[in-house]
């Protein structure tokens, strides 16, 4: 530090204390800057010079890291309209004109990478030959006044002879690991001696590797792709809907495109030979080379419910039918070929069928109808007007009791309520409400309940209706009773809680005979209740679920990536030419022994490290008290050290 | 005069060889780690992949390294290997916290975390009343507790790993995988090098400054176990289960330790420098000189960038 003529070291210099070497390289010295002074310089020159500069690098790798924050605390790539609603539409707009939705796919995002690669290609280039230059070359000479430069520096006198006190000098630096060289001039020696030689390396690996990871990235980050965007020749589709064929060419990537990262939800038994990158409010389409077939998907899970392992059973054909490769995609196992891989990433239903019946509240007599879809349809239920949305199918459903309003004991914090489905129905009038049904009704105090879950806007929590089992398990039992009461009331009967009671028993006595009194008291209890939460329910029919083909989509993620080996080496270089940095210091010493009037020897020793310049302190002075014991020095002076403190 | 010491000078020795310089311990050190090393090839070799190899070479180049590069280590790892083999043992041989009251007060995953924590508080305290009395005793009492604390932070790591696969087989994973089980490790391994540079610096007061950040990760680490029941174990989401969790996460966690310990010594730096620019005498006094302070931060960084 001591050795930097630089007046930018301020205060802060102690921050900086890591960069030193480096802006020791870059930041121009005094005699760099007289130098350049003299030769004219065209404006090439300054372009460079300006490419070159630690300064630029610097904002840039400060820019770079501004937007990685943005880019993981907003989370990326939501649907628009989740951005409109939290940042108001001002705000909304400005926003997403500046990409910050997806930070990393803006054109500005991959120019200031753009940059950083050439500053950083500039700068090796530059810097390369006379640190190659530094690493072949050692100096043997050095006039006083440099070494009188150098961090320590100390001068003796002995009273031995001129050939005893070198042979001595030598023997010290040996037995300190170092191979010290000799010239000699006219009663002048000179000794050399440094380790760390190749610490310049580390420079040079470190921002080889910065170059090569950025300009890796930079390929696989598909530019061309980017800029036909923002020229608009590519358009991003934003309808989601639209079936493949449909979706137009502007919105289709080259199936040439060198880097590529797609998504595709491919159910069990389809074949995809295209898959989706997300741009913007749309997407893109990216045509593969081959064609991908789901044959089958299997899941595992833990007793808790939590998914253990997910695989896909995928055959690639060539566009003419040709079978190219079959195998299994596990998370974090993906499959590739020819520099395409296949990762599993998600799963979902697969559009599974459902077989269900409709109960109707309001229509007593009725018998239940059945309904049959897949999941994705929409279904009308007859001709009343009411629609009813197959949302999703889960196979498995080991909930904590809390999501259903049950009370967790701490032995048994979950339940298992079997498969369930999701739909939406909505009325004539266009009001809809969500349902979540489950297929295995749970127990409360020896009676079984069916779980019916509905809410009437989206996004809040469900409400529950718990609706009692029959002896043979359905819900059979109560809706005829409910059917039994509605009946009761049109026909004029006050609502007494003899008719209630009268009309179960007879209910009972039609339907299920067999039913213990007990059982019996327990059903009526528990439908008491039910009813009246019935009265909240926002549709005339609930739907139960009969029986279900399961059929599972796995969502896969398709990237070609050339640049991704190129990344690896590159953080080899980058992980090496810090070790190099940090733990190989260049420690120099340099010495001048001349022969003193007396016959004795004066001794003049300065050396410097770049690194770790506390222990060479101590190795220093270590040094100099074998030397002094060596030469037997009754004299010496040392380099005045401020105070305990780094200073400029 | 001068020239009777020159002539009972005699030639200076050669350069030692790097393993002219280990002591005793060392070779035991060394032969001890081959030897484990070679029982973990013999029992399990059969069933291990290539990155099984991989990732039992970094941890035996790492301890070697480690425990020759500061001996404490050495005993450190003696310390922390055998209470949980131990505690591996009794599970083994079906004893449960239930029945077992070693298992239920002191070698339990969970149990030797709160000791740890409650260690590691009370380490603090005494290197923030180190920090006023300067007294000699009561600072090797903080050295002491510290020390403590990592250990039975490290055997809590240990058991816990044995313990996720007690009960549910196929929930086995090495415990780095939630908030919980990586506040254990920050909380063990910042205390742990910071040690290392206590040791090496001779500098206890920088204690006052780094356990404080400690504590505050235990009191965390307290609110999420008291408040967010979150050292129960579960099962790992597949996207985690991959090998790298055992190197990544560790590799990390030197990171951070460095950097955080870097960063506190950078504040007792900045204390010190301008109480002495002001006039005051306490933190000039008690703190070690700018030079060491300002190394350590270097090392520290160093360090945790490699890592990193």
């Amino acid at each position: 530090m001591r050795s930097l003529k630089n007046d930018t070291c301020g205060d802060y210099s102690l921050a900086l204390d890591c960069f030193q070497p480096v802006r020791n390289l870059f930041w121009e010295s005094e005699e760099d800057k007289r130098l350049q002074a003299a030769v004219e310089r065209p404006g090439w020159r300054v372009l460079v010079q300006f490419l070159g500069s630690m300064r630029l690098a610097v904002s840039l790798l400060v820019l770079l890291a501004i937007a990685s924050v943005i880019g993981t605390i907003l989370s990326q790539q939501q649907p628009y309209q989740n951005y409109a609603i939290q940042f108001g539409p001002f705000w909304f707009q400005v926003y997403r004109d500046l990409g910050l939705y997806n930070v990393y796919r803006t054109l500005w995002y991959t120019a200031i990478v753009a940059f950083l690669v050439l500053s950083t290609t500039t700068c090796v280039t530059r810097n390369s030959p006379r640190m190659l230059r530094e690493m072949r070359e050692f100096p043997m000479h050095q006039h006083e006044a440099a070494i009188l430069g150098q961090d320590h520096w100390v001068q003796m006198e002995s009273a031995l002879p001129l050939v005893q006190a070198q042979e001595r000098v030598l023997q010290v630096l040996r037995s300190a690991g170092y191979k010290p060289r000799l010239e000699q001039n006219d009663g002048d020696v000179a000794i050399a001696a440094r380790k760390g030689r190749y610490h310049r390396l580390g420079y040079f690996l470190t921002h080889l590797a910065i170059v090569v990871i950025c300009g890796a990235a930079l390929y696989n980050a598909d530019v061309p792709v980017k800029w036909a965007e923002w020229q608009g020749t590519l358009k991003p589709e934003q309808d989601f809907n639209l079936p493949l064929s449909q979706i137009p060419k502007t919105a289709w990537m080259s199936p040439h495109n060198p880097a590529y990262r797609g998504i595709i939800t491919l159910p069990e038994g389809q074949t995809a030979n295209a898959v989706f990158e997300l741009a913007g409010n749309g997407y893109l389409v990216q045509p593969l080379p081959f064609r991908i077939h789901l044959q089958s998907f299997h899941i595992s899970f833990y007793s808790t419910g939590m998914p253990k392992d997910f695989t896909s059973r995928v055959v690639l054909y060539s566009p003419e039918g040709k079978v190219l490769k079959a195998g299994e995609v596990r998370v974090n196992h993906p499959i590739s070929y020819e520099g395409v891989e296949i990762y599993q990433s998600s799963f979902s239903d697969g559009g599974s069928l459902l077989r269900m019946k409709t109960y109707l509240l309001g229509a007593p007599g009725t018998a239940p109808r059945v309904l049959e879809g897949r999941v994705g349809q929409t279904l009308h239920a007859g001709n009343s007007g009411y629609s009813v949305d197959l949302k999703n199918f889960d196979l498995y459903n080991i909930v904590p009791k809390s999501a259903v309003g049950e009370k967790a004991t701490p032995d048994h914090p979950t339940l298992n309520l079997g498969p369930s489905f999701t739909y939406i129905v909505r009325d004539p009038a266009g009001k809809g409400a969500e349902f979540k049904t489950y297929m295995t009704p749970m127990q409360r105090e020896g009676q079984g309940f069916f779980v019916q879950g509905y809410r009437s806007e989206f996004g809040k929590a469900y409400q529950y209706v718990y609706i009692p089992t029959g002896p043979n398990g359905g819900i059979g039992l109560f809706m005829d009773y409910l059917a039994a009461l509605q009946a009761a009331a049109r026909s004029g009967t006050d609502a007494s809680q003899a008719i209630f009671v009268d009309t179960f028993r007879e209910v009972v006595a039609r339907d299920a005979p067999q039913m213990s009194a007990d059982a019996q008291s327990r059903f009526l209890q528990t439908s008491v209740q039910t009813l009246l939460q019935l009265h909240d329910y926002p549709m005339p029919f609930v739907l139960s679920l009969r029986s279900f083909d399961h059929r599972w989509a796995a969502g896969l993620q398709v990237t070609k990536w050339p640049g991704t080996t190129v990344i690896y080496w590159g953080c080899v270089a980058l992980v090496l030419g810090i070790f190099i940095l940090f733990y190989i210091p260049q420690k120099r010493v340099w010495l001048r022994l001349r022969q003193g009037e007396d016959g004795g020897t004066r001794l003049l020793m300065g050396a410097s490290a770049d690194r770790n310049r506390l222990d060479f302190a101590k190795e220093f002075t270590a040094w100099t008290k074998t030397l002094e014991r060596a030469l037997g020095v009754d004299h010496a002076e040392y380099k005045e050290q401020e105070d305990g403190q780094h200073a400029c | 005069m001068a020239n009777t010491r020159v002539e009972s000078w005699t030639e200076m020795p050669p350069v030692q060889n790097w393993w002219a310089q280990w002591g005793l311990r060392d070779w035991i050190w060394a032969g001890g780690l081959s030897v484990a090393a070679a029982i973990i090839l013999a029992r399990y070799g059969a069933g291990f992949g290539y990155w099984q190899y991989v990732v039992l070479a970094c941890w035996y180049g790492a301890l070697l390294v480690a425990g020759l590069a500061w001996r404490p280590v050495q005993l450190a790892t003696v310390a922390v290997v055998v209470p949980a083999l131990f505690a591996v043992w009794l599970y083994s041989i079906g004893q449960t916290t239930g029945n077992n009251l070693l298992l239920r007060d002191v070698l339990q995953g969970y149990v030797a975390v709160l000791w740890m924590s409650g260690l590691l508080l009370a380490a603090t305290a005494a290197y923030l009343f180190y920090l006023f009395t300067r007294s000699e005793r009561l600072g090797r009492w903080a050295t002491g507790l510290t020390w403590a604390g990592v250990i039975m932070g490290f055997i809590g790591l240990g058991v816990r790993w044995r313990e996720t696969y007690v009960g549910h087989p196929d929930w086995g994973h090495i415990p780095v995988s939630n908030l919980w089980e990586v506040f254990v490790l920050f909380c063990a391994s910042t205390p742990l090098f910071y040690l290392y540079y206590e040791n090496r610096n001779e500098a206890r007061a920088l204690g006052a400054f780094v356990m404080p950040l400690v504590a505050a990760g235990v009191g965390f680490l307290l609110w999420l176990t008291f408040a967010q029941h979150m050292d129960r174990i579960e099962p790992l989401i597949p996207a985690l289960q991959s090998f790298w969790m055992k190197l990544h996460v560790p590799m990390m966690f030197v990171g951070y330790a460095n950097f955080t310990i870097a960063s506190l010594i950078g504040l007792g730096y900045l204390l010190t420098e301008r109480s002495r620019k002001r006039g005051g005498t306490f933190l000039p006094r008690v703190m070690p000189s700018g030079e060491i302070m300002d190394d350590v931060m270097y090392k520290a960084i160093a360090l945790g960038f490699l890592f990193l």
